[in-house]
């Protein structure tokens, strides 16, 4: 061997002794040298803070959002701006699919799951208009009929699909219930239950501005229940559900997911008639820190 | 192998990297740089002045355009009446013009989409455009189709002029292709020049509705409940756009500061959902008032109430001097039986009656109505209010809650309808517009003079300006 092949051996091997003594030195220097950077974490192996992007039913609540507000022009790009098309779903009975057996079941069967995983209280469930109790048929303006036996439902270019099964009130189709679910996951991301008063009565007091004494026995899903429902959508992860406060006096809000998780039950008056609702969802929100 | 990971570990990172939230903060300002700088004057409500039915007070003179006398004609002239002297004139002052041609700074070929403003006692002109989609489909269709389908048109031929039709189309074409602009007349009346053209591609669903002498303020309409307010620079024409909160709506100013209707509720409000669902939600929903600082995008809450389905925006009708004038309406069976005017007074968190009802027929007036809007400050002290079915007019005096009811009346359209109330002087005369001006447009009035407490008699002894003819 030559003198400097000697010398090159020599440091050589010198390089990998001191590779071999202090590895973490050398490979940070490469990564610095790689990246130009050098990241350290306090605990090596935690991900970072999740944020919403790495939950696909926020993103796909996301694009819907955007997709409906179409925004005016002069507004800034959003974050995650849908450059794609959007269709929604239809909520008209006379514009959606009539459904079948199978799509009635599938949307009990959501219910369920949710009332199971202690989301939905039971009473609530049991409100559910079931095919045996239609027995009605509602006919437009233009006299074509509608069963209402069955659900309805539409899509959107998303893959959401809503479910909504009518019910005759006095002489109108009126929404009994109806849900929305992500089609690939089956998860339910908003729903709407409509209970006749005798299940809470209600008294009016001034005739103008209805003022209701709250009486009904029908349960509105509290904190732990929009937890568990935060859990059935895959977002306990997000780790940060608080209560948003302001107008949202019933709510969950994760500031990493900008996602909000709002159960609400009111009474109203439709077509004569007096009536209880309980809606959920959860939704993309920005205006909230 | 190690460097690969390393990389693609470092790209993951960067793709999730999330603002650490702030709690307890407003949503920081999207706008541009320009709005941290921004300061918002004392703002008033602009008169619409577009169609020339109302014009510009500005204490000493009231300005406006007429249109020209033929019918089949667009143009306009832009007059002055000096409460002074008590004459209306051109504001063109070109020694020897005749004010009917593009050489008279005062004159306007096609007075369509434009508004007339007064600062510093000089009159612009700002000139609203087509959507992008209609111009481009005027340039596309160019001069030549434009005439030859206008030479197939029925006007066209029943037109004695023909020349003169033609070269009025031409001038209508050109405005129909122009971006929006905002042109002055010099303050000696001689000249008016164009201050700057809007970017071509803006889209103008603004209506600019507010001032403060520096800027103008209008609201853009976005969908789905949403919309923004845009911020026009009057010296540089720079825009600057504040987007607001769903169901956020501007409805009038106070001090230097937007008061803000907009509807809350425990839940997010699903506009797109079946209507009886998006009802029932409304009905427990509630109806905010606040108050917007346009620079530093936060919010004062002044007021809220239950939600009306009825009215809109709950019958607000004005802001003045920091009380909230509602128009409130009441059913039975589902009918309207009583109509009345009430107000929030911030001061002692109460709502007060001011009127009776007023009789179901009683429409709600606008938030200028009373007087076309006078300048900042001075707020806008009357309020008419009007039963069609009755037939009977009156102006709430909002500082002392006196109602006089007002017995003066015009042949205008064919109906006897109440005087207009054109002006509030710096003098403390009252300008009224007693009788149309002509049969041929219904956008002018004669205009008298009188002391407020004689109208408020009855008295039509007005001091009669001297109309333009």
């Amino acid at each position: 061997m030559t003198r400097n092949a000697r010398r090159l051996t020599a440091l050589c091997a010198l390089a990998v002794a001191c590779s071999a003594a202090a590895p973490a030195a050398v490979l940070a220097a490469a990564d610095a040298r790689t990246m130009n950077t050098v990241r350290r974490s306090a605990q090596p192996f935690t991900a970072s803070v999740p944020c919403a992007d790495d939950y696909y039913i926020l993103r796909q609540l996301t694009l819907r959002s955007e997709g409906r507000n179409e925004q005016p022009r002069e507004l800034p790009d959003l974050p995650n701006a849908n450059r794609g098309l959007f269709i929604g779903a239809s909520t008209s009975l006379t514009t959606m699919t009539a459904g079948y057996v199978s799509i009635y079941e599938k949307a009990r069967a959501a219910l369920e799951h949710l009332a199971d995983s202690g989301v939905l209280p039971a009473p609530w469930l049991d409100t559910m208009v079931t095919p045996e109790q239609q027995t009605g048929m509602f006919y437009d303006a233009g006299g074509a009929e509608y069963w209402l036996s069955y659900p309805y439902y539409s899509v959107d270019t998303l893959g959401f699909v809503t479910i909504t099964m009518f019910t005759l009130r006095g002489q109108q189709a009126r929404t009994a219930w109806t849900l929305t679910l992500d089609s690939r996951t089956g998860q339910v991301v908003s729903l709407w239950l409509s209970a006749e008063a005798p299940f809470g009565e209600v008294e009016w007091t001034d005739g103008e501005q209805a003022v209701p004494e709250r009486a009904d026995p029908l349960p509105t899903p509290d904190k732990d229940a929009l937890l568990a429902w935060a859990n059935e959508l895959g977002l306990e992860t997000l780790g940060d559900w608080t209560e948003p406060g302001g107008s949202y006096s019933n709510a969950l809000y994760s500031p990493n997911g900008r996602a909000l998780l709002t159960a609400a039950s009111h009474p109203y008056t439709a077509d004569g008639g007096t009536y209880w609702y309980l809606s959920m969802a959860v939704t993309p929100e920005t205006d909230l820190p | 192998m190690k460097r690969m990971i390393c990389l693609a570990l470092a790209l993951a990172l960067a793709a999730c990297a999330a603002p650490a939230p702030q709690s307890g903060t407003e949503p920081p300002a999207p706008a541009t740089a320009e709005s941290a700088a921004l300061t918002v004057g004392p703002l008033y409500t602009l008169p619409d002045t577009c169609g020339g039915y109302w014009g510009w007070n500005t204490g000493d003179a009231y300005y406006e355009y007429a249109r020209e006398g033929q019918s089949n004609s667009m143009a306009a002239l832009a007059l002055k009446t000096d409460y002074a002297t008590g004459r209306q004139e051109p504001v063109c002052k070109v020694p020897g013009c005749t004010h009917d041609s593009e050489s008279c700074p005062a004159w306007l070929a096609d007075w369509g989409r434009i508004s007339l403003m007064v600062f510093d006692d000089e009159v612009y002109f700002l000139y609203y455009a087509l959507d992008p989609e209609s111009r481009q489909s005027y340039q596309e269709q160019g001069w030549e189709g434009y005439l030859q389908n206008l030479r197939g048109s029925e006007e066209y031929a029943a037109a004695g002029d023909k020349a003169a039709y033609e070269e009025r189309a031409r001038r209508s074409y050109e405005q129909a292709i122009s971006p929006s602009y905002l042109e002055k007349i010099s303050a000696d009346g001689l000249t008016r020049t164009r201050l700057f053209t809007l970017p071509e591609d803006m889209d103008w669903d603004v209506s600019f509705r507010w001032s403060d002498g520096a800027a103008l303020y209008g609201v853009q309409y976005g969908s789905n409940h949403t919309s923004a307010l845009v911020r026009l620079d009057l010296a540089t024409g720079e825009l600057t756009t504040l987007p607001l909160r769903d169901t956020e709506w501007p409805v009038a100013v106070s001090g230097n500061r937007f008061l803000i209707s907009s509807v809350v509720s425990d839940e997010p409000l699903d506009w797109n959902s079946e209507p009886e669902v998006l009802n029932a939600q409304l009905q427990s929903a509630t109806a905010v008032f606040s108050l917007l600082d346009f620079a530093a995008d936060t919010r004062e809450v002044v007021y809220q109430e239950p939600y009306d389905p009825i009215t809109v925006y709950n019958g607000f009708s004005r802001i003045y001097n920091g009380k909230l004038y509602f128009v409130r309406v009441g059913t039975e069976n589902n009918t309207i039986s009583r109509v009345w005017v009430e107000d929030y007074d911030p001061a002692d968190g109460q709502l007060h009656p001011v009127t009776d009802s007023l009789g179901s027929g009683t429409t709600w007036p606008g938030t200028a109505s009373g007087f076309p809007p006078v300048r900042a400050g001075a707020g806008n002290r009357w309020m008419w209010l009007e039963n069609y079915m009755t037939n009977q007019d009156w102006l709430l005096d909002l500082d002392t809650g006196e109602l006089h009811e007002i017995t003066q009346r015009q042949l205008r359209d064919g109906m006897w309808q109440m005087v207009s109330t054109m002006a509030q002087t710096n003098d403390g005369r009252w300008m009224i517009g007693y009788a149309p001006h002509s049969d041929t447009h219904n956008d002018r009035c004669d205009y008298g003079f009188i002391a407020p407490e004689d109208f408020l008699a009855g008295s039509e002894q007005y001091d009669r300006v001297e109309m333009w003819p």
